[in-house]
């Protein structure tokens, strides 16, 4: 019972920690929390999901398309739309989450009750210890696993993860060093959507897909970057992992009434214990 | 002097048109009328927090909930007269605002936002769970209508009346609020938090003060809330009405309450007036947030105002 | 008598020594200067007197009270009031209001009752406002009370932050380079207003980079340097202080080299 409850907890604390990348990429470049992120991951399901009943793609091709899709959305609604809400947080706060209201009752015209996603990472049973899964929850963990070796690698090796950073870091130091900040921002929004609508496709298999599935995801996986520290990359992940793991022995082993109350109940804990969370760093006032 | 003389006049027109509403128009404006006066506190309470501290709070929603499961479950469960649970459903939701979220207001801006998220969640998900207290995803059926003496608020015409004296109460109380030196000393930490200090503000106790006022304001207008629609249930107080009231508040611009009462009224009818459209209300609904915030980041009115060359900020 | 004694006191940053083992005095009724070059630590020792910044050791004693573990609001209850280097004004409240906050420091009553009718609203406002005219009047701000602070210019808004310090009726004032930034003619009046109010009986702390004004206006001054007092006493001998001139005049020079240049 623990092993299949841990594993499963991992898998969906996976989902967590790359929808919650999302949230930390955007809030450490720009101190602003996207609530459309929980809908880009259900518009990333979707996404694959039509692309899937069309063309017959093999799994790793399919993520790699949606991702390239999401990522040219998120750089494209930059441009449009986020670009005019940095007003301030309060702003941003709202604007997102209309934006996130529209993709979710927009997806919602189309699909309007629950879907089955084709299994397009396989059906096998795997066994690991006392426990057995289906084949998708591997595929969950380990596309993780390679999408956060992938950006670690692209932030420490690459110009542009290194402009990301010190975008980051300071926007207006960067610029003064010659780092295009626009187009960093750009990007940053475009990572934030690849990430969250792979996901999706990641996700989709497991369970039907429905329009309303970002909510609670989003606001998971949100208290899993804030619970391990919204300006930390490493954190963000351990975050979602813990939040998987411990909101799956809760519902197995206590209640799984309150199983979704675990997330929130460590985000207000931790907002009031240490704002910053586990791994964040706090940055000192002068005056 | 003519401004005031202006005033006066708008003033009382304003009031002989509302209280010739019921009369006049058709029930079902009526009805949308009553929501706006309902809707006009929790707003309004809210404003204490966004407009005044710089702390927006994503949680009014669950706290309007408190305030309606509260008198709901008083009246239902052990037969309280209606008008009896106002002041304990008020105290209800200052008390849990303030347990929940007196540590949490006193974190900066957008942490304390982050913080409402999870009160917001928190309280949703126990009135959906704890099916004992609130029976669940039932919902409270038959809530009592209000009663002064013989007489039973049922009808939307009859509870107008209700609804119109509690959101002027709470008109007036709000202005003295923000006319007081808590209003002063809010403005004064929003603006600069340390300067505040520095000038003798107790900023942890302002704060304090003006969620357990933006609570209070959620708790009464949950009590209308409830005793109007007679039923209730957990996902009217999800994140949803949340964003509404957030929304309400800061369509109004900043710091006005007379902005945050139209601006309450314009979205409600709005809302309304996008039922017909079906699925594509909410898509409306999410392009006017969108939109609003895109092109109107200090609301609304200011669009007005500014025309009127009047000053932004300042007021009184 | 001494007003405010501050002995042993130090305080770093990330390893950065802001302050180094301070004994300080400030008498009842004078006008203490302080000096020292750039990041000597003139402001870290007046976020440490008005509570900003905790002390990492030393004590801090005004009117026989130790107060370095106080609140910010806890010590300007006890009469210690502050201007910032960098102004901090509310800057969306009109002149008035930024020194109508800091006088309802003196005006009884609680927020919520001011609210609920317990006491009156408008009665509190109203002392509070005659509080703030008096102060608007004395720094010569009386005409422009409807403005917002925002709005003000520079020198007006230096005055503002005098007054709002006023206005809290303090007994021991810092003022954080007030005149920085200032013309000549400003900067004349300036030292006129500070004159006046220490005239008044009041007790100020002034950090200041003026050489000339500082020992116009203080008669005893301290300089500080990396964080250490280096000299202390009568202001026109301390600044001839041979250790002062390399510590302070040294960088002053350069700074001027660097404006010229
Ligand atoms: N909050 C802080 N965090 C880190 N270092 C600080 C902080 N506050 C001050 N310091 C450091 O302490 C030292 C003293 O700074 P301080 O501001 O007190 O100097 P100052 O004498 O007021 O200089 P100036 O004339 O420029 O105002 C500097 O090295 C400064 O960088
Ligand atoms: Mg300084």
């Amino acid at each position: 019972m623990f092993d299949q409850l841990f594993i499963g907890g991992l898998a969906t604390g996976c989902v967590y920690a790359v929808v919650g990348l999302g949230f930390t990429l955007v809030y450490r470049t720009l101190r602003m929390v996207n609530f459309a992120q929980g809908h880009v991951f259900m518009a990333g399901a979707f996404l694959g999901l039509v692309i899937a009943e069309r063309v017959h793609l093999p799994a790793l091709p399919l993520l790699f398309v949606v991702g390239a899709v999401a990522f040219a959305l998120g750089m494209v609604l930059e441009r449009l739309v986020f670009r005019r809400l940095y007003h301030n947080h309060e702003v941003f706060i709202v604007g997102s989450i209309g934006l996130g209201i529209v993709l979710m009752n927009g997806v919602r015209v189309f699909f309007p009750e629950p879907v089955p996603f084709p299994k397009v990472f396989g059906s096998e049973v795997v066994q690991i210890g006392a426990a057995r899964f289906q084949e998708g929850y591997l595929w969950v963990v380990l596309s993780t696993l390679v999408l956060v070796v992938l950006l670690h690698a692209m932030f420490t090796y690459t110009r542009t993860g290194r402009a990301l950073r010190a975008v980051a870091a300071d926007a207006e130091i960067a610029a003064t060093v010659g780092v295009d900040v626009k187009r960093a921002i750009a990007l940053t929004f475009g990572l934030s959507f690849a990430v969250a609508a792979i996901a999706g496709v990641l996700i989709g298999p497991l369970y039907f897909v429905s329009f309303d599935m970002g909510d609670m995801v989003g606001l998971k996986a949100f208290s899993a970057a804030v619970f391990g520290g919204i300006n930390s990359i490493p954190g963000t992940i351990l975050g979602g992992l813990v939040i998987g793991v411990l909101e799956n022995l809760a519902g197995g082993y206590i209640s799984s009434a309150y199983k979704d109350l675990v997330a929130f109940v460590i985000l207000l804990v931790m907002l009031i214990w240490r704002p910053t969370g586990l791994l964040g760093r706090e940055t000192p006032v002068k005056v | 002097m003519a401004a005031l003389h202006q005033r006066w006049w708008f003033w009382a027109a304003t009031l002989a048109a509302l209280l010739a509403l019921p009369a006049l128009a058709p029930q079902y404006v009526v009805h949308i009328a009553n929501f706006i006066l309902i809707y006009t506190l929790p707003v309004v309470g809210l404003g204490f927090l966004t407009g005044f501290t710089g702390r927006v709070s994503l949680a009014q929603g669950a706290l309007f909930g408190v305030g309606a499961y509260t008198t709901a479950l008083l009246t239902t469960k052990l037969g309280w007269a209606p008008v009896a649970t106002l002041v304990p459903s008020v105290l209800m939701t200052i008390v849990l605002a303030v347990s929940l979220g007196g540590a949490a207001v006193r974190l900066a801006g957008l942490y304390f936002v982050m913080a409402t998220i999870g009160i917001q969640q928190i309280v949703w998900l126990v009135l959906m769970n704890w099916i004992e207290l609130t029976n669940g995803p039932q919902g409270v059926r038959s809530i009592p209508a209000v009663g002064l003496g013989e007489y039973s608020l049922e009808t939307p015409q009859q509870f107008y009346f209700l609804a119109l004296v509690a959101a002027g109460i709470s008109y007036f109380l709000a202005k003295r609020v923000i006319g007081s030196r808590l209003g002063l000393f809010l403005r004064a930490l929003s603006d600069d938090q340390l300067a505040a200090s520095s000038v003798a503000v107790e900023v942890g106790r302002a704060k304090v003060t003006a969620l357990a006022l933006s609570a209070a304001w959620a708790g009464a207008g949950g009590f209308l809330y409830a005793h109007y629609v007679r039923f209730i249930h957990p996902d009217m107080f999800g994140l949803e009405p949340s964003v509404l009231f957030l929304v309400m508040s800061m369509f109004g611009g900043y710091r006005s309450i007379e902005g945050m009462i139209v601006a309450t009224a314009l979205l409600e009818s709005a809302t309304e007036y996008l039922r017909p459209f079906g699925e594509f209300r909410m898509i409306a609904y999410g392009m006017i947030l969108l939109l609003g915030m895109m092109f109107f980041p200090m609301g609304i009115l200011t669009l007005v105002r500014r025309r009127a060359g009047a000053p932004a900020a300042g007021k009184d | 008598m001494t007003l405010l004694a501050a002995s042993k006191v130090s305080l770093s940053f990330a390893g950065v020594r802001a302050l180094v083992n301070i004994d300080l005095q400030i008498e009842e009724g004078e006008l203490l200067g302080i000096i020292g070059p750039n990041g000597s630590g003139k402001s870290t020792l007046f976020n440490v007197l008005s509570g900003i910044y905790r002390v990492d050791q030393g004590t801090i004693v005004f009117r026989g009270e130790r107060i370095e573990r106080f609140g910010i609001a806890q010590i300007v209850r006890r009469g210690i009031a502050r201007t910032f280097q960098n102004k901090r004004l509310f800057g969306t409240m009109s002149v008035l209001e930024n020194v109508e906050v800091a006088a309802m420091k003196g005006v009884q009553g609680s927020a919520l009752g001011d609210v609920f009718g317990l006491n009156s609203s408008l009665q509190a406002r109203k002392k509070a406002g005659a509080i703030a005219e008096r102060c608007l009047v004395l720094t010569g701000l009386a005409d422009s009370t409807g403005l917002l602070a925002r709005d003000l210019p520079y020198g007006a808004q230096n005055r503002l932050e005098i007054a709002r310090a006023l206005a809290l009726e303090p007994t021991l004032l810092l003022l954080d380079e007030p005149a920085a930034g200032l013309n000549p003619s400003e900067r004349a009046e300036l030292q006129e207003l500070i004159r006046r109010v220490h005239a008044e009986g009041l007790t100020i702390a002034l950090v200041e980079h003026d050489v000339r004004m500082v020992t116009g206006l203080c008669a005893r001054a301290i300089v500080l340097d990396h964080g250490e007092k280096i000299a202390d006493g009568a202001s026109a001998m301390v600044v001839r202080n041979p250790r002062v001139q390399a510590a302070y005049f040294g960088e002053v020079e350069s700074e001027e080299e660097a404006h010229a240049a």
